[in-house]
């Protein structure tokens, strides 16, 4: 510890970027893996230790990118407010993408499949489109773009509102529960985690003013 | 990355100042100090015998000589401007290092109120404000047990000054009366301009030359410390954040003592880096057994000034006494810190009076204003 006060580093909230973006993978590793669970036959107890290992993980990040916050705001003041109160947003976000992958697993885990279903299609290109708003958000951190944040954001959008039709169909499907409650859980899980990472990509671009569930002009 | 950037509003207020200019401004602060600490030694010479002794007749007890360390400090808000000018006044010969060491050691006591005042800025959260005041105390504890043992020991012994002569002897080759400091010679030349200016231009003479001089030192001192620790805490800010996370990760111990004395080296101030471990300790990030040695870090790390005010005086007396000062805290150490059931005194005393003040706040302001002002100031009345 002495000798890092002599060596060169990231600097704060650098280190807090970097760290931030490494979250957004981890999580990525996990929903891909909990998805891979839900269209396979076969034993899927190894993964489930990988997603938790991971969720375990995310969660360690979280934690000491709380710490390195605190501890910069210690150093630095108040001058940094707005990144700090940023930065923890965007901890506090991927951490509950990272519960919801989790949750995704936990279906697979309760033995739901969807590797004989009809639409499964549907699950594969679920699962490809999501992922991919994974590698966008991460891109959006790193290389922030005011064209590329309003792709990311119509493309989430776009898939929210699927999930959204499709949780509602389902509300009133005829069909056994067997077969709806599974796909309603899992759309809604997908539709958190687009809105947690859509809220993540921009908050990142445009500060925690712009952000939130409230709109205060409405 | 938002976080990194800062918003377009902070950029056009805050333009930041490149590192080598603040660099190159450090170092003329540091000169500057030194012609302070040179102006009242000049000052002091220029009052005259008889007010000299009218001044300085009542720090000859012990008692009184460490409520006056503690009430200056107190009222400075700097322990390096206290230590520096009382290096100041045993290198114009007007204090005895038996005086000043005391006066040393109660400045290390008055040290201790910035940071316990910075943790009545948790006082609405009783949770925070217990961890907080616990950190904060800490200070007041080991500081305050060190000197009830070290100062009898002393007065008794003479331990710590006849080891700080030993040293001065060793760093200086010789025991002469006095030694040729190249900073001295170099401090002389704005000396004398400051002793022109108010003697031959403004046209004062004899006690109010004195006085005058020794107001502008200790201006030039306070304002040469002050302006170091504000450049000097931009410079290194990243390095300090980066080595207190180094810490969170690998917990206290002697590491964590020599983080705790690079930092204030580097920032000239103990109180800068003992009040960086109290909002860390109210968000329970740093726990007080891990704060604790960073204070102690701290307070080594603050005897850089006395040491470097030394270095304008010609007498080696003023090297002896900053170097008591260094001793004084690393003998502290030393008492307080390898053994477990000792270590854990002052972080029990700590906890203890953190627990009263969290119970009953109110009692916290009248902590701080009757250690660290009524006591001093009744014991210098009585004392002197």
């Amino acid at each position: 510890m002495v000798f890092s006060f002599f060596r060169g580093g990231d600097e704060g909230l650098e280190h807090v970027q970097h760290e931030i973006v490494s979250m957004v993978g981890r999580c990525q590793h996990s929903f891909d893996l909990a998805m891979s669970c839900l269209v396979t036959d076969g034993d899927i107890e190894p993964i489930g230790e990988e997603v938790r290992a991971t969720d375990w993980a995310i969660n360690g990040i979280e934690e000491s990118v709380r710490r390195e916050l605190v501890v910069h705001s210690a150093v630095h003041g108040g001058a940094d407010v707005g990144a700090v109160l940023a930065s923890l947003l965007m901890v506090k976000k991927l951490e509950r993408v990272g519960d919801q992958a989790k949750n995704i697993f936990d279906l697979a885990a309760e033995g739901v499949r969807f590797s004989e279903a009809d639409d499964y299609d549907r699950f594969l290109d679920f699962r490809s489109r999501v992922s991919q708003l994974f590698t966008d958000t991460a891109d959006a951190l790193a290389e922030p773009d005011a064209a590329d944040l309003a792709g990311l954001d119509r493309r989430a959008e776009e898939l929210m509102g699927t999930f959204d039709d499709l949780v509602n169909a389902l509300i009133h499907d005829d069909g056994p529960a067997r077969y709806a409650v599974p796909r309603a859980m899992l759309f809604r899980y997908l539709k958190r985690i687009c809105a947690n990472l859509i809220s993540v990509a921009t908050t990142a671009a445009t500060g925690i003013d712009r952000t939130g569930d409230v709109d205060l002009d409405e | 990355m938002v976080s990194t950037r800062p918003s377009t509003t902070d950029a056009a207020t805050e333009r930041p100042v490149p590192a080598p200019i603040r660099a190159a401004v450090v170092v003329a602060l540091l000169f500057l100090f030194l012609v302070g600490v040179g102006l009242l030694e000049s000052g002091i010479n220029a009052l005259g015998s008889d007010v000299q002794e009218e001044l300085f007749s009542s720090v000859s007890n012990p008692m009184a000589g460490l409520f006056v360390g503690i009430l200056a400090t107190v009222l400075a808000q700097s322990s390096s401007v206290t230590t520096s000018t009382i290096v100041g006044l045993v290198g114009a010969g007007l204090l005895g290092i038996d005086d000043a060491v005391p006066m040393i050691m109660g400045a290390n006591i008055g040290t201790t109120v910035t940071n316990t005042l910075a943790s009545l800025g948790h006082l609405r959260r009783p949770a925070e404000f217990r961890l907080a005041f616990a950190a904060a105390t800490v200070h007041d504890a080991f500081n305050l047990l060190a000197v009830s043992i070290l100062l009898p020991i002393e007065l008794l012994t003479g331990v710590l000054s006849s080891a700080a002569r030993f040293l001065t002897e060793l760093l200086l080759g010789g025991s002469g009366a006095e030694f040729d400091s190249p900073f001295k010679a170099a401090v002389k030349v704005p000396v004398g301009w400051v002793e022109e200016l108010w003697g031959d231009v403004v046209g004062l003479q004899g006690t109010l030359l004195g006085v005058m001089l020794v107001v502008t030192g200790l201006a030039a001192i306070f304002l040469a410390l002050t302006f170091v620790t504000r450049n000097m805490r931009q410079l290194i800010a990243a390095r300090v954040e980066r080595s207190i996370n180094a810490m969170l990760g690998k917990g206290g111990g002697a590491p964590a003592i020599l983080l705790g004395i690079i930092i204030t080296v580097a920032v000239q101030s103990s109180s800068i880096t003992t009040s960086i471990m109290i909002p860390l300790s109210a968000a329970g990030v740093v726990s007080l057994a891990n704060a604790y040695p960073v204070t102690l870090g701290a307070n080594v790390g603050t005897t850089i000034s006395a040491l470097l005010a030394s270095l304008a005086t010609d007498r080696p007396e003023a090297l002896t006494v900053a170097l008591v000062h260094t001793l004084f805290n690393l003998a502290g150490i030393l008492l307080f810190y390898p053994v477990p059931a000792l270590r854990r005194l002052p972080i029990r005393i700590a906890e203890w009076l953190a627990e009263m003040a969290a119970r009953r706040r109110s009692m916290v302001i009248g902590y701080v204003i009757v250690t660290f002002l009524v006591i001093p100031a009744i014991g210098v009345i009585l004392l002197r």
